[in-house]
């Protein structure tokens, strides 16, 4: 058995030998068993750590040792782990029982033992209940200063966010890990603009991730534009949505009164003005020929493309200038993204002519990481994640070119807060992952290693299902 | 029961390639002379229950013909030259019946051609085990017949509004649940009480139904069911769109009853077409008198909103035209808490009463993988005082009854994943104390017993999570908290049937059993049968809320609930006698 004391060694030396931008100089077929060792690593200090983590292994008969062939066994589903606050408090609105909230918080994390108060010890300080989600998570943060936790969200379009949690040790990670990125399949350097439609001040996660990370690549803030003008808390989007609210009067009220109000707002107001401020420093940057990088989703960038067209303006932006999205689709949009790249194109050109990039950002609240989409069009895995599709038996598959569920381990980038161990929600075309490397089938961008085919992405949960049975 | 290897569907253990199998069916002089080489077919490729190219390892091809205008109009004119042929009333019955005893013959014979072609294309098509196929093909005699005459001459009354009416000839009762709260007036007055329920129909000329799913043998229902009203009336032109997600199985047992009888089945159509198709659905609904939809709730109410338009558009004939819907449901067990003790329920096995429950029960869960409408997701457990074991036991005999049945009708293409999804979701409840798991990450099941009140989305949720062998028991203090605490909270449109195992040696239908199943009902409950049979219903009960009356009258819009049995622990014990495995 590794005791917590191994545990804790290996995870240290581990940390202090790799860093994430030399994997690249690892040839791909030597990348997997690297990996496989810093997973075990990783495996085995979670293990002994982690609560949470320990039992739902322990359940699947995984001990803190493992060999290859438990990998797939260590995988927890995005969709579920750190949206189980809900069944276990039976409410999707933690404000309503914070410290049992936090309880299942702390129940998740790999936290070591401090001289300090410890952390389920302090859970009596939160108050018994919170006006919103927000102010829950503003004074956990407040409360758990010493070990810098900040809680991040997914979108939560679907009203039942996930939230988590990560540490400075982890946002570091995080940050070194999308500039990397950034830097290296999206070309970003200091002398770019950064332009992002969104709001400055958001807990999710990937757009608070994107802006760090241009921070970190040295972009000064001076350079650095949020186009939408409000905050963006968790009630606030769930509200916007349309898909979870509260009981009762508060409930009848976000129904009748503030989810109409947030969507009329959003549509008359406050889109119309960020994507006009956003052509704005567009039509600056072009008259100033500074390179841009404008982040949005894909509404938004077509926002833009229609109000260039609608004055009649082609912008003439510097090459190695970039349109980029996490996507962010609205159910009812009536364009797809082929038609929005091709009005873009129309209007968002180079002064050498060519159409500016337009470059997709796959990536989700729990991953550390994200994979850029290449001028080929394929989205590049970074190489010190180790990435594989499960069958229909949740079994790895082994060819270099296969279909299956996306699972990945992010055994480095992950931080030691939280095992960064998932099988997501997302069926797509893996190349190169896993174990498995043809490199006759390296993206025709040039770069070696694991990647996501062009278009192969897709929610498992809008498959066809069998049968005559319901879903209520 | 580590899964070692994915079911991989070749049929006796050897890989082969078929040819594409005929997913319609057409009478042979039909056929003949409607298919010409200049047809054009469509194919579907499946493999393991999942669309597949044709060089998939197990891959099974299914094709269609893709019929043009001119081709629709001279097959249903074909069809309808072919209405003087089937016979009528008792000849008809007999007949009919002895036609499909011989298909289930064909189908149940190992050494039959018939029953070969169906055990090497369904289950690579569906994704079902073998052993699941072999199950529904020796089960068609389970399928009983001999009840329907009588259902088609039941008339029942308003009185079955108040209570419980019995079916002359059939075992159980009925009950009518209207959706004009003023007919409740038909309550109060005796004689408005005796009137009947529904009022003479012209004979349908034109039936078009609509199967759906993967669970074989939705097509085949709708055709039996309205063949069968050749007792009563003409035989009308039968024309199904044939489920592409399981075309074959309704083809072959039709192709085996023409071989006995080619007149029984000459006026029935079993295709495959597009729902976009608009001028062809506007062609067909427009002259349909009675559509029968089984199919999912998005494609019912498209199929309805084309059904009332097409009805709009045609000439006012006044005839009235009807529509059964059959959409999305929801199935649950439950358990009384007679059942829940280890005295001895069979001297012939020695089995608990307990044991033969959780065996049924289990079985009504598995059968197609829990896939079906039929399939029993949530087992409610009575923890009353007559109960010498609580539900924690019950959860553990179920586990047992599971891995025993497991190993005979293995789990299909379903997907483990979703399972462990499942598993994992749960064991998280447990860590918390909120829930605990039964069963193991590698089994092909879930058992789960949860106590926690749920509010109805959480509830609701629960029984969403019941598909692909997810079973949760939940233990209620008495039998009355199910329709009260639970079945209230599913959309009444959603509720189908009830698998009980309620009752004593010798007990009849008492009071307290009729006020349960009357609230059951209220609650959208259509059918009510004893636990193992939750997979087999019975032709001559509510389908749905629809009765075979229904095949040949009108009535007031409504649903019916049907018991169906008297003495439900000689039921119970028979069915489990028919089950026994060791």
């Amino acid at each position: 058995m590794i005791g917590k004391e191994v545990a804790e060694r290996q995870m240290v030396g581990l940390s202090a030998q790799m860093r994430l931008a030399d994997f690249w100089q690892i040839p791909p077929p030597s990348r997997p068993e690297i990996l496989f060792q810093a997973i075990q690593a990783s495996h085995a200090w979670h293990f002994t750590h982690n609560p949470a983590y320990h039992d739902a292994l322990s359940a699947r008969r995984v001990g803190a040792e493992i060999s290859p062939q438990d990998l797939p066994r260590l995988l927890r589903p995005t969709s579920q782990t750190f949206k189980s606050y809900i069944d276990i408090l039976g409410t999707p609105f933690p404000q309503d029982q914070p410290r049992r909230f936090m309880a299942w918080l702390i129940d998740h994390l790999s936290l070591q033992t401090t001289g300090d108060l410890a952390p389920g010890e302090r859970i009596g300080q939160l108050k018994e209940r919170y006006p919103s989600l927000e102010a829950l998570l503003r004074d956990i943060e407040c409360l758990y200063t010493d070990l810098g936790i900040e809680i991040i969200t997914s979108s939560g379009t679907s009203g039942r966010s996930t939230i988590l949690a990560r540490d400075q040790q982890a946002i570091e990670r995080t940050v070194e890990s999308f500039y990397l990125s950034f830097q290296r399949y999206f070309g970003m350097q200091l002398d770019h603009r950064a332009i992002f439609i969104m709001p400055r001040q958001t807990r999710i996660a990937m757009a608070r991730m994107v802006g760090f990370s241009l921070r970190q690549v040295g972009i000064p803030p001076e350079n650095t534009f949020f186009t939408i003008p409000f905050p963006a808390y968790p009630d606030q989007v769930r509200v916007r949505s349309g898909r979870a609210y509260r009981s009762g009067w508060q409930g009848w009220i976000e129904r009748r009164a503030l989810n109409p109000f947030m969507n009329w707002m959003n549509e008359h107001i406050v889109s119309p003005q960020a994507v006009r401020r956003a052509v704005n420093l567009l039509l600056q940057a072009e008259a100033d020929g500074v390179k841009i990088l404008l982040f949005a989703s894909w509404v938004h960038l077509h926002g833009v493309a229609l109000a260039l067209r609608s004055q009649k303006k082609v912008l003439q932006l510097p090459p190695g200038s970039l349109l980029g999205t996490g996507g962010g689709f609205k159910e009812f949009y009536p364009y797809a993204p082929d038609q929005i790249r091709h009005d873009l194109a129309q209007s968002v050109r180079t002064t050498d002519g060519q159409p500016v990039p337009v470059r997709d950002v796959y990536g989700m609240a729990e991953a550390n990481w994200a994979a850029m989409q290449c001028r080929a069009g394929n989205y590049h895995i970074p190489p010190w994640v180790y990435v594989a599709v499960l069958d229909a038996d949740d079994r790895f598959q082994t060819t270099p070119d296969a279909t299956g569920i996306l699972a990945f381990f992010d055994p480095l980038g992950g931080g030691d807060l939280i095992p960064a161990f998932y099988k997501t929600a997302d069926q797509a075309r893996l190349i190169n992952g896993s174990t498995a490397y043809d490199p006759a089938l390296d993206c025709p961008c040039g770069e070696s290693g694991a990647y996501l085919a062009q278009a192969s992405i897709q929610r498992v949960d809008l498959l066809d299902e069998a049968g005559c049975a319901a879903q209520i | 029961m580590r899964r070692d290897a994915p079911h991989k569907f070749e049929p006796d253990g050897c890989a082969m390639s078929i040819p594409p199998i005929e997913g319609f069916w057409l009478p042979q002089q039909v056929h003949s002379n409607l298919l010409t080489p200049e047809t054009e077919f469509e194919e579907r490729t499946f493999a393991n229950g999942q669309p597949a190219s044709a060089q998939a390892p197990g891959a099974v091809t299914a094709r269609w013909p893709r019929l043009n205008g001119a081709q629709w109009a001279t097959l249903l004119e074909a069809l309808e030259r072919n209405r003087s042929r089937p016979p009528q009333g008792g000849d008809f019955w007999r007949r009919f019946q002895a036609a499909l005893h011989h298909a289930g013959r064909r189908l149940a014979n190992p050494s039959d051609a018939l029953h070969q072609k169906a055990i090497q294309t369904l289950p690579g098509y569906t994704g079902y085990s073998p052993a699941m196929i072999r199950l529904a093909l020796r089960a068609l005699d389970l399928f009983s017949l001999e009840q329907l005459p009588a259902a088609l001459s039941f008339v029942p009354t308003w009185q079955a509004m108040e209570r419980w009416q019995p079916m002359p000839g059939i075992p159980g009762r009925a009950r009518f649940y209207p959706q004009q709260p003023w007919r409740e007036i038909y309550g109060w007055s005796p004689i408005l009480a005796r009137q009947p329920i529904y009022k003479r129909s012209a004979p349908s000329q034109l039936v078009i139904g609509y199967g759906a799913g993967n669970v074989p043998g939705a097509a085949l229902l709708i055709a039996l069911l309205t063949q069968a009203v050749s007792l009563a009336i003409a035989t009308p032109v039968i024309v199904v769109r044939n489920s592409r997600h399981e075309p074959i199985f309704s083809s072959l047992v039709l192709q085996a009853m023409e071989e006995a009888d080619p007149d029984l089945v000459c006026t029935t159509a079993l295709l495959v077409w597009d729902f976009e198709d608009q001028a062809l659905q506007k062609d067909l609904l427009s002259r349909a008198d009675l559509v029968i939809a089984a199919a999912s709730d998005e494609t019912i109410a498209d199929l309805r909103g084309q059904f009332d338009a097409a009805r709009r558009s045609r000439p006012a004939t006044g005839q009235a035209s009807r529509f059964h819907a059959h959409g999305h449901k929801v199935s649950f067990s439950a358990i009384g808490a007679e059942m829940l003790t280890r005295t001895e329920g069979d001297p012939d096995s020695g089995k608990s009463k307990m044991e033969i429950a959780a065996r049924l029960a289990a079985l009504d869960s598995i059968l197609w993988d829990q896939n079906g409408c039929l399939s029993a997701r949530v087992h409610f457990v009575e923890e009353g005082a007559e109960g010498d074991v609580d539900a924690e036991a019950y959860a553990d005999c179920l586990l047992d009854q599971l891995r025993l049945l497991s190993t005979w009708l293995p789990l299909g293409g379903w997907q483990p994943r979703r399972l462990h999804e499942r598993f994992d979701r749960y064991k998280n409840l447990e860590r918390a104390g909120l829930a605990k798991v039964f069963s193991d990450y590698d089994d092909e099941f879930l058992v789960i017993l949860d106590r926690r009140p749920l509010e109805a989305d959480a509830f609701r949720q629960q029984v969403n999570d019941c598909q692909g062998r997810v079973i949760v028991v939940r233990p209620v203090a008495h039998r009355m908290d199910i329709p009260r605490r639970y079945l209230r909270m599913i959309p009444k449109e959603n509720l189908q049937s009830l698998s009980v195992a309620i009752g004593e040696p010798g007990q009849a239908l008492e009071d307290g059993f009729l006020q349960f199943a009357a609230e059951c009902g209220a609650c959208g409950v259509t059918a009510i049968r004893t636990v193992g049979r939750g997979a087999f219903p019975q032709l001559a009960y509510s389908w749905d809320g629809w009765i075979p009356r229904d095949l040949i009258g009108e009535r007031p819009p409504g649903y019916f609930c049907t018991i169906e049995f008297d003495q439900p622990y000689e039921q119970i014990l028979s069915t489990y006698r028919l089950m026994a495995i060791n």
